[in-house]
């Protein structure tokens, strides 16, 4: 028996990414025999990291298919087609609506994908989600199956490499305030929500504030012209859009912040909440999707968008110290449901389950 | 042991929030993110959409040009340094400009005919065509019967 695992794009460090070569290696470690096969490998990926699909071996009947689900694609057809029983590994799929007015191909991924993912219900013969939120998504996909949540493996000993000196040099111990949001810059992520609650704080309560938005904004163009033109409109200084950084500089970007303010109107889990949360920046984050469950009681969520109110609560957070102790604390007790090891070992206690059902 | 989490009063911290919000006086913005304008941001759209079109193409074809010489602005040192630079550069940056600008004409002129093409095609009475159409195959199939009835 072989556990193959496939998905349209593996890319280097992004999440489903990181999660499908962190799965493999738990995989390899427990003694099974495990491929990864993608329709696109990332050139920057160590050589044998996985294999194109093309070359996909039969597949027999008592191997498994874990099939990581993002987006749209055609390997989400040809999936049903596969021999072997399938597990589909639900990373969340962005409503096409957020995409309507800024990039018709992304709404038509993202439209064609929902539309796959319901219709992969059928073949699914168990599934995995990385959050509560991502379950119940499936389950109104009409998935009848088993589902277990299983969080992102996260690679967390890459955040204690260097972060870049030069961003420590220019934005840390300047006296000014650093709020911090990173995620590519896209409509979901509501960055317009980030400016208005930044504008507000640095208008009536802290004119020596920087807002740092990291994140790339390639294929989204539209969108992140017309927040810089927002930007703009506003007279509002001090705000940096990064673009796609090198890993160090998001490093150092953490490691100078002092806030971490996130307005997300969608997300299926969240990285940039636990890398936060493992470089100690208190997070203040919008109650929507899987912000709730990713958080689990730590850091502060906010019920609605009012920018006022986050403004507010950034300066509460900057200003009162044992507050900010204190949500830390709380993040660092949640990060550890986060650890590696914990979730490997549930990722394979799932697979021996599955296994177990056959047999 | 499993460490707890301590508790943070988020209710109340929004409730002090609330009256310091009313305290602070702050002015609401009239400003809004929509009311940006994003094709005026950006000029480039991913659907088709022909007043905007239009509008693009007429930008292109009057952009087409790019010139490579401009005065040059400033005080008389700046303007010889500037002058200076530019006679040093010129055989590299003239061909270059030029090859642009001939790629731009063909360019502009291949859009411009799409243009003129389109507005043609919507000149067109499709349904009238579509009528044309099903009475010559109508025609069409009277005379294949005749022949074959003569036959």
């Amino acid at each position: 028996m072989k556990i193959f695992q496939i998905l349209p794009v593996l890319a280097f460090g992004d999440a489903v990414g990181n999660d499908t070569r962190a799965l493999k290696d738990a995989l390899l470690d427990a003694g099974y025999q495990t491929e990864i096969y993608a329709a696109v490998i990332d050139e920057r990926l160590p050589e044998g990291t996985a294999q194109p699909f093309d070359m996909m071996e039969k597949v027999e009947e008592d191997d498994i298919i874990i099939y990581h689900l993002s987006t749209g694609h055609e390997l989400n057809q040809k999936l049903k087609s596969l021999g072997g029983r399938k597990i589909i590994l639900y990373h969340n799929i962005t409503p096409e609506k957020y995409f309507q007015k800024y990039n018709h191909g992304a709404y038509l991924n993202c439209r064609n994908g929902l539309r796959e993912a319901r219709e992969l219900a059928p073949v699914a013969e168990f599934a995995i989600a990385d959050s509560e939120y991502n379950k119940q998504d499936l389950i109104r996909y009409g998935y009848t199956c088993d589902i277990k949540v299983l969080p992102i493996l996260i690679p967390f000993e890459d955040y204690e490499k260097k972060p870049n000196q030069k961003v420590i040099n220019k934005y840390g111990d300047d006296g000014y305030v650093n709020i911090l949001f990173t995620g590519r810059v896209v409509p979901n992520k509501k960055q317009e929500d980030i400016i208005d609650a930044f504008y507000y704080y640095k208008k009536f309560i802290n004119p020596k504030s920087r807002l740092i938005l990291v994140g790339s904004y390639a294929g989204i163009d539209r969108y992140h012209e017309q927040l810089e033109a927002y930007v703009k409109a506003l007279d509002l200084e001090d705000v940096l859009f990064t673009g796609q950084i090198k890993f160090d500089e998001i490093l150092a970007y953490y490691k100078v912040a002092d806030v971490f303010l996130c307005m997300s109107e969608h997300e299926g889990f969240c990285v940039p909440l636990l890398e936060a949360m493992c470089f100690d920046v208190p997070v203040i984050a919008r109650d929507t999707s899987a912000i709730a469950g990713t958080l689990g009681g730590s850091g502060v969520l906010l019920p609605d968008n009012d920018p006022m109110v986050a403004a507010e609560m950034i300066n509460r957070i900057v200003t009162d110290e044992k507050l900010r102790e204190t949500i830390i604390r709380n993040q660092r007790i949640r990060l550890k449901d986060f650890d590696n090891r914990v979730v490997k070992e549930t990722f394979l206690k799932i697979i021996r389950e599955f296994i177990g059902k056959r047999d | 042991m499993v460490e707890q989490m301590e508790f943070v009063d988020v209710e109340g911290i929004m409730s002090e929030i609330r009256t310091q919000i009313k305290e602070r006086g702050y002015t609401k913005k009239d400003l809004k993110f929509a009311d940006m304008n994003t094709s005026a941001v950006l000029g480039a759209e991913d659907y088709y959409d022909y007043p905007n079109f239009r509008a693009t193409l007429e930008q292109v074809d009057g952009k087409r040009y790019v010139p490579w010489w401009n005065p040059i602005k400033g005080n008389k040192v700046v303007v010889f340094i500037k002058r200076f630079i530019r006679k040093c550069v010129t055989f590299l940056i003239a061909p270059i400009v030029d090859a642009q600008n001939e790629l731009n004409q063909y360019t502009a002129s291949a859009l411009v005919q799409i243009g003129a093409k389109f507005e043609q095609e919507q000149d067109y009475d499709y349904d009238e065509m579509q009528k044309k159409i099903e009475m010559l195959e109508q025609r069409i199939a009277e005379l294949e019967k005749s022949v074959e009835n003569n036959q």
